[in-house]
């Protein structure tokens, strides 16, 4: 068994956990700087027409 | 094969089970707050609205002022686009010629949820008032309230108020939390406040892989110290209104109606659906008559209604409905709405909830003028829902 490859791999799976952990599960933006009000955002933007 | 076991499925177990530790010993550290300890902002003043509207609440002054209508006990008018500065509208007419107090809440695609949303974020204020509901056919064509206008018009004070109030029964809430949920592929980024609504609805959901996958990450949300910061605000008031005469002068309706008829089919000049010349000129020249495709009563604008109207008879409130007509001169198939306007009429008559229904499919049955355009009221429609509300809150 080669363990630099092996520890190795286990770094870059931390790495990628942690990664996708504070990117998307906790949100790094909110973590930075807490006191910060999250702005909500539609994708599409309804503008109203009488027609 | 045993090459992906030792060097990629063993090394990545090794790492989840070390980062799960370090959670857990984070969790341990007890940095995240157990419990959403509440800030009050105080939202004081002196409100003079005893007459007019505002086109939404998205401003703590118009919150204010809401909170204001229910307190000084005005008749309080949710509705949408047809809204607008002409005295006949009832916020202006019922105080200026009946001496009843009114205050109106709308804007375009203002619907039932966002409704909904404000009179739970109200939820004592509202208890035993006078609220009526103006409605679009219009809303029912739509598959209920879009992404923008919910964020729009939800603001994050009036969720704060909801999710920080204890009284307002779960299950409105998650109605709520439903909707953010179905929804969330439409928006780009969630508040706070839409996460943690979201959160409690997906956390009654039966379990699945998703579910578990979402439960997840809310755990590990649950042992990270950025904490939701939720903050109610609280409506300090000053009544400095006028308190309006006593006396109350007797409004000949069908006068005004009479004038009012006269005086538009006179001004259309230049078309046969019976529209105000600019909004034709402006809208509709060129264009031909509009085909209502057929609607189906697995609607969820009937679905936010019908729990706006439950939530608002549990609150004791003295709610009446008036239902806009369309423009039967320029939609066809106009029948194809009645399924859904049937339903909505057995709702409100099983409650026993006044309903001035103004739709109607046929020309014959519509009056010119009711409308000033194709959907929207104009001034002796208005007048229509003037003498409604006179005869149900004149005392």
């Amino acid at each position: 068994m080669n363990k630099k490859r092996f520890y190795k791999n286990i770094a870059i799976y931390s790495f990628l956990i942690i990664g996708y952990v504070l990117l998307y599960v906790v949100d790094i933006k909110g973590l930075i700087n807490p006191t910060k009000e999250k702005q909500p955002k539609a994708k599409v933007e309804f503008i109203y027409q009488q027609f | 094969m045993r090459n992906l076991l030792i060097y990629h499925l063993v090394p990545f177990s090794i790492s989840a089970l070390l980062i799960g530790f370090s959670l857990l010993f984070i969790s341990c550290l007890g940095l995240k707050p157990q419990e959403i300890k509440p800030e009050l902002i105080h939202v004081s003043g002196a409100s003079p609205i005893f007459r007019g509207y505002n086109s939404n609440l998205t401003t703590e002054n118009n919150q204010a002022n809401l909170a204001f209508s229910f307190k000084a006990n005005n008749l309080t008018i949710f509705g949408s686009s047809e809204f607008n500065s002409s005295p006949y509208c009832p916020y202006f007419f019922l105080p200026d010629s009946s001496g009843i107090r009114a205050f109106g809440v709308g804007q375009g695609f203002h619907q039932s949820l966002s409704i909904f949303a404000e009179c739970l974020a109200f939820e004592k204020e509202i208890e035993g008032k006078s609220i009526t509901l103006i409605l679009s056919p219009g809303w029912f064509e739509s598959n209920g309230t879009n992404a923008n206008s919910f964020i729009k018009f939800a603001d994050k004070n009036l969720l704060n108020r909801i999710i920080l109030n204890s009284n307002i029964p779960k299950n409105y809430t998650e109605y709520l939390g439903k909707y953010i949920y179905e929804n969330q592929d439409e928006m780009e980024s969630l508040s706070y406040q839409m996460e943690f609504l979201k959160t409690q609805y997906q956390n009654k959901l039966p379990v699945s892989i998703s579910s578990l996958f979402g439960e997840m990450n809310q755990k590990i949300r649950d042992v990270i110290p950025v904490s939701y910061s939720f903050d109610t605000v609280v409506y300090l008031i000053n009544d400095t209104s006028k308190t309006l005469s006593e006396t109350k002068e007797n409004v000949d309706y069908d006068i005004i109606e009479k004038s009012l008829r006269t005086k538009f089919i006179n001004s259309v000049t230049n078309n046969p659906y019976f529209v105000n010349d600019d909004y034709y000129s402006k809208y509709m020249k060129g264009g031909g008559k509009r085909f209502v495709k057929p609607l189906y009563l697995s609607n969820n604008e009937l679905a936010d209604f019908e729990i706006l109207v439950d939530f608002l008879t549990e609150k004791n409130v003295k709610l009446s409905v008036v239902m806009q007509p369309l423009n039967p001169y320029f939609y066809d198939n106009l029948e194809a709405m009645n399924p859904i306007l049937d339903k909505v009429n057995s709702v409100l008559d099983e409650k026993e909830i006044p309903f001035l229904n103004l739709f109607t499919t046929e020309t014959k049955n519509y009056e010119p003028g009711t409308l000033t355009d194709i959907m929207h009221f104009g001034n002796l429609g208005w007048t229509k829902v003037n003498s409604f509300l006179d005869s149900l809150n004149h005392e």
